[in-house]
């Protein structure tokens, strides 16, 4: 079983730091980029949903892989553009899936990719299917507030499309799953104070650290001691692209080197539950990530929730 | 263990980085960016300890951190 294609697609926009400054001249950007390692935002129009960009990261990888063998749907979004009916099934009409496929929803974010691997990964096996497509998207920007320090100069809008196939090559797993529901008022929408305004994203930026300098490098440990593996025994790292200063204590906190721990937040920003696939992509693309090798991956954060696998190439 | 005034230098330190005004240490305000900065130089200069302190990330005080760093055994 195995990860076996991956595309993505970014919202339309490539917002610069003179556009923030331009909005809050009073924000120090030298230490923004130096906390949040972010060079370059993308944001969706207002013609964009998490629905339209799934659609094109979704095309772009069936285009390269065809649709005829998929069995399976999972969508993951926190930005859904129905409630009723799920937008899964909106997904499958625009894409064209095969009748017999299953369609849903996973409302989960930044662990979000690593919960649709999971799930992936048992109904390959129990229910002996072939390929899944595993779906992320977010349009986070659209419930940010253009003067929020703490969460603009660090989200993205993005989406990312994966097909996982079973096959003698490669595996997922062992999974390691963390749940702390007393963390939902630091990462959570809040109502307007227009009642036709969107919700606005609310963001305790201490608070959300603090629970990832506590929960990963101690959920990481777990993992490895699940897998019967040792830090040493990664090839490479590829930890939520949450921001610069979340990935520094992690790396600190874990030792881990530099040439075996993946940054990339600094070209895309944190697209949510797609951080992990761009980055996993881009790796790939760049030949860090050759056949056989061991991954550790993590996702964490609004919850709060956190989801890590090994990953065998 | 260490000495308060080891932690005002680590508090004092993280705020310059923002330019904060420091008149008196035991009186300075710090909005939450700021905060992140000492919550990390802390946590780097206590060995990775300070991370599963809850109390920590709403302690928007130098006496208020030195208060519960004390009330674990990590300040004199």
């Amino acid at each position: 079983m195995k990860i076996a294609s991956l595309e993505y697609c970014l919202g339309s926009h490539m917002e610069t730091w003179d556009e923030l400054l331009k909005d809050n001249p009073d924000w120090d950007k030298e230490s923004l980029t130096s906390k949040t390692g972010v060079s370059i935002r993308y944001v969706s129009g207002s013609d964009e949903t998490a629905l339209t960009l799934a659609v094109a990261a979704s095309v772009e990888l069936l285009t390269k892989n065809g649709k005829d063998a998929i069995n399976g749907l999972i969508y993951v979004t926190q930005s859904p553009d129905s409630h009723i009916p799920a937008t899964a099934c909106l997904l499958h009409q625009e894409l064209g899936l095969p009748s017999n496929c299953f369609a849903f929803d996973l409302n989960q974010g930044c662990s979000g990719f690593i919960y649709g691997l999971s799930i992936a990964s048992s109904m390959l096996a129990s229910c002996e299917l072939q390929q899944i497509l595993l779906v992320c998207s977010e349009t986070y920007r659209k419930y940010i507030d253009i003067h929020d320090r703490t969460c603009r100069p660090i989200f993205s809008d993005g989406a990312s499309a994966v097909i996982i196939r079973s096959e003698d090559k490669g595996s997922l797993g062992p999974f390691t799953f963390l749940t702390d529901g007393s963390g939902a008022p630091n990462l959570t929408l809040k109502d307007p104070q227009n009642h036709n305004d969107l919700p606005r994203l609310f963001m305790n930026g201490p608070s959300v650290l603090m629970f990832t300098m506590a929960a990963v490098p101690k959920a990481t440990n777990t993992l490895l001691e699940m897998a019967s593996l040792k830090i040493d025994d990664i090839d490479l790292f590829i930890f939520h692209q949450a921001s610069a200063v979340v990935l520094d204590n992690i790396q600190r906190a874990l030792d881990i080197p530099d040439a075996r721990f993946y940054r990339h937040v600094q070209f895309v920003g944190n697209t949510v539950s797609s951080t992990i696939p761009i980055a996993l992509k881009h790796a790939l693309d760049e030949g860090v990530v050759n056949e056989g090798a061991t991954l550790l991956l993590m996702g964490f954060g609004v919850g709060y929730s956190l989801a890590g696998c090994i990953v065998r190439t | 263990m260490m000495d308060q005034n080891s932690v005002l230098e680590i508090i004092e330190s993280a705020l310059r980085s923002h330019d904060a005004e420091i008149d008196d240490t035991s009186d300075v305000q710090w909005d939450s960016l700021s905060h992140v900065s000492i919550l990390v130089a802390l946590d780097t200069a206590f060995d990775g300890k300070l991370s599963e302190i809850e109390d920590l990330h709403g302690a928007y005080s130098v006496e208020d951190i030195i208060s519960i760093l004390q009330s674990i055994g990590l300040v004199d």
